[in-house]
């Protein structure tokens, strides 16, 4: 196990470290000179090669990429554009808020298609089970931004209850104010979910086991709890450790939808405003909670299933 | 389900293709005195702030989003086909390359990894398009390749390589048909991905850019007005959703085609 462990964290940092140099390479293929934007548009070619060389622009590639790793590590990720405050600073101030939105959808999430996996699953090809494949599959067509809007129309609207976008002061305020973009990304995140999940069940629902658990007389809830549903944790796990892209992914048009000060409304707004460092320390953040959630998952599968740790 | 799924995403297209005969209004056509009425038997949708005809508006964006939909599916297919076949089938080091590339393109969520594209390239359709074919050809050389790889060692593979078949004609012949179903189910259920993802990035300000009729962009335009003028954002969302519909019917058919084999 602590081989696995050992291994499957070392595999994860050799991809950390090419998304580190790949964003490094992001940096260099930016249109335009960085030392004139600087210095803006009215400096003399002598004011814009000295803040070259204050930059370290003059370096060599493998210099320069050296020194920007370096500032990584110690979680410097330089300064927004128009120099008002540090990405760093602004990257601590807006996760809360997604990491707020990420665990609660999350949560909801494993609960909704849990539920609805079981209610299908139970039995195969009636009525439920094919609601279940229809609404998931109708539901990949909808875009997330829009279904936003549309929850906004038709309940935050007529009934007042949450606000039109927006973050708040208070605790309650900031409960209300989560509601919708949970319910949101949920909606997002249900139908591949409860898809996959189904998929598992059923395989499990035909294994030799349950069968077994059959014959020896077992029925109904027991039957479920003990052999259905155990078995199917672990694809259960497996499966939300690989949704880390997809709900990192929904953050970024649910907070621009409503209006919410996390992350991936400041890397759509570092994007119009053309701000490199920003999309740049985003880039690294977003690629490292990807990475970080994969193995981790991946560990607590092969924990839960010693099996995997040989594959 | 494939005919269905086909004749509504043909039917949107061929709309699109004939909105100029099904429309009275030019869809960039501003009337600032005319804004923000209400539908109307000249206005069937209504005008949008800058008194546009939403109705026109909306006809014109088939002609963007479902195009822009398909080709930003075919050319990270062919990309991801190709390379999963070379994968797959010759493979090694150039497996050992291309299969660690997907693994950092998967490190990145799409849409964080599209945004970044997109603010390399400068925002646009072409960007989309690039950027599209930058992370989703994985999938299919994925695809690909685990296919090539299961039926590179069945029977039939072998008997055509003993009977001394050429690797091209193996491939062209025997390869290739058996693992085209499932690119091709694979291909309809991402053109959806693609849809939703060009007009998520024009909501986002980043994709095609106004004044085009694009739908995202109709439902950005009407975000503020949706305490009053609601189906501003709320129709054109409806018209993403029955192409979406119309693309998953295409992949669920091709998929029931695939498992028939």
């Amino acid at each position: 196990m602590l081989q696995f462990v050992a291994r499957r964290s070392l595999q994860g940092l050799a991809v950390l470290l090419v998304v580190l140099v790949a964003s490094f390479a992001l940096l260099k293929f930016v249109p335009g000179d960085p030392a004139r934007q600087v210095a803006g548009p009215r400096a003399t070619e002598e004011q814009v090669e000295s803040i070259r060389e204050d930059l370290g622009l003059n370096d060599n590639v493998g210099v320069q990429m050296w020194r920007y790793l370096g500032r990584l590590v110690q979680g410097d990720f330089g300064s927004t554009t128009n120099g008002a405050s540090e990405v760093a600073d602004l990257i601590r101030q807006n996760l809360p808020v997604t990491l707020w939105l990420v665990s609660t959808s999350l949560f909801v999430t494993a609960i909704v298609s849990l539920g609805l996996a079981l209610l299908a699953v139970r039995r195969p090809g009636r009525l439920i089970d094919r609601l279940v494949v229809v609404t998931g599959s109708v539901g990949l067509a909808v875009p997330s931004f829009w279904l936003g809007i549309v929850l906004l129309i038709v309940v935050a609207r007529p009934t007042g209850w949450f606000p039109i976008g927006g973050w708040g002061e208070s605790f309650g305020e900031r409960v209300r104010a989560i509601v919708l973009p949970c319910v949101t990304l949920t909606a997002s995140l249900v139908p591949v979910t409860t898809r996959s999940l189904r998929t598992s069940m059923l395989k499990v629902r035909r294994s030799e086991y349950v069968a077994a658990g059959r014959s020896v007389g077992l029925t109904g809830i027991s039957l479920f709890w003990h052999f259905v549903l155990r078995n199917s944790l672990v694809p259960t796990v497996a499966l939300f450790a690989s949704l880390a892209g997809m709900v990192l992914s929904g953050t970024v048009l649910v907070e621009a939808t409503f209006a919410l000060p996390g992350l991936g409304q400041m890397m759509v707004v570092g994007a119009i405003n053309r701000d490199v460092n920003v999309i740049q320390g985003l880039t690294v953040v977003f690629a490292t909670g990807v990475i970080l959630f994969n193995v981790v998952g991946d560990i607590v599968v092969a924990w839960l299933d010693p099996r995997i740790e040989r594959r | 389900m494939l005919a269905t799924g086909l004749s509504i995403v043909g039917l949107v297209f061929l709309i699109g293709l004939l909105a100029p005969l099904l429309t009275s209004h030019d869809p960039l056509a501003q009337n600032v005195r005319d804004r923000l009425a209400s539908p109307s038997g000249d206005h069937w949708l209504g005008t949008d702030l800058l008194g546009r005809d939403v109705f026109s508006r909306l006809l014109h964006g088939a002609r963007i989003d479902v195009p822009l939909a398909v080709i930003a599916t075919l050319v990270p297919a062919v990309i991801g086909v190709t390379l999963g076949i070379v994968s797959g089938f010759f493979g090694r080091r150039v497996d050992a390359v291309v299969m660690r590339l997907a693994d950092v393109v998967q490190a990145f969520p799409v849409y964080i990894f599209l945004v970044a594209l997109v603010f390399l390239l400068g925002p646009g359709a072409r960007s989309f398009v690039v950027a599209s074919a930058c992370i989703s050809w994985v999938g299919y050389a994925r695809l690909v390749r685990a296919e090539v790889l299961s039926l590179k060692g069945r029977d039939f593979i072998v008997a055509a390589q003993a009977a001394g078949i050429g690797r091209r004609r193996v491939l062209g012949r025997h390869l290739l048909p058996n693992v085209m179903p499932q690119v091709y189910a694979y291909m309809a259920s991402d053109a959806v991905l693609a849809l939703v993802a060009l007009a998520s990035l024009s909501f986002l300000s980043l994709g095609v850019q106004p004044p085009e009729p694009e739908w995202g962009r109709m439902i950005a335009d009407g975000v503020d007005r949706i305490r009053s003028e609601w189906w501003l954002s709320a129709v054109p969302g409806l018209a993403i959703v029955i192409v979406g519909i119309g693309f998953s019917l295409v992949a669920y058919g091709f998929e029931r085609q695939a498992a028939r084999r």
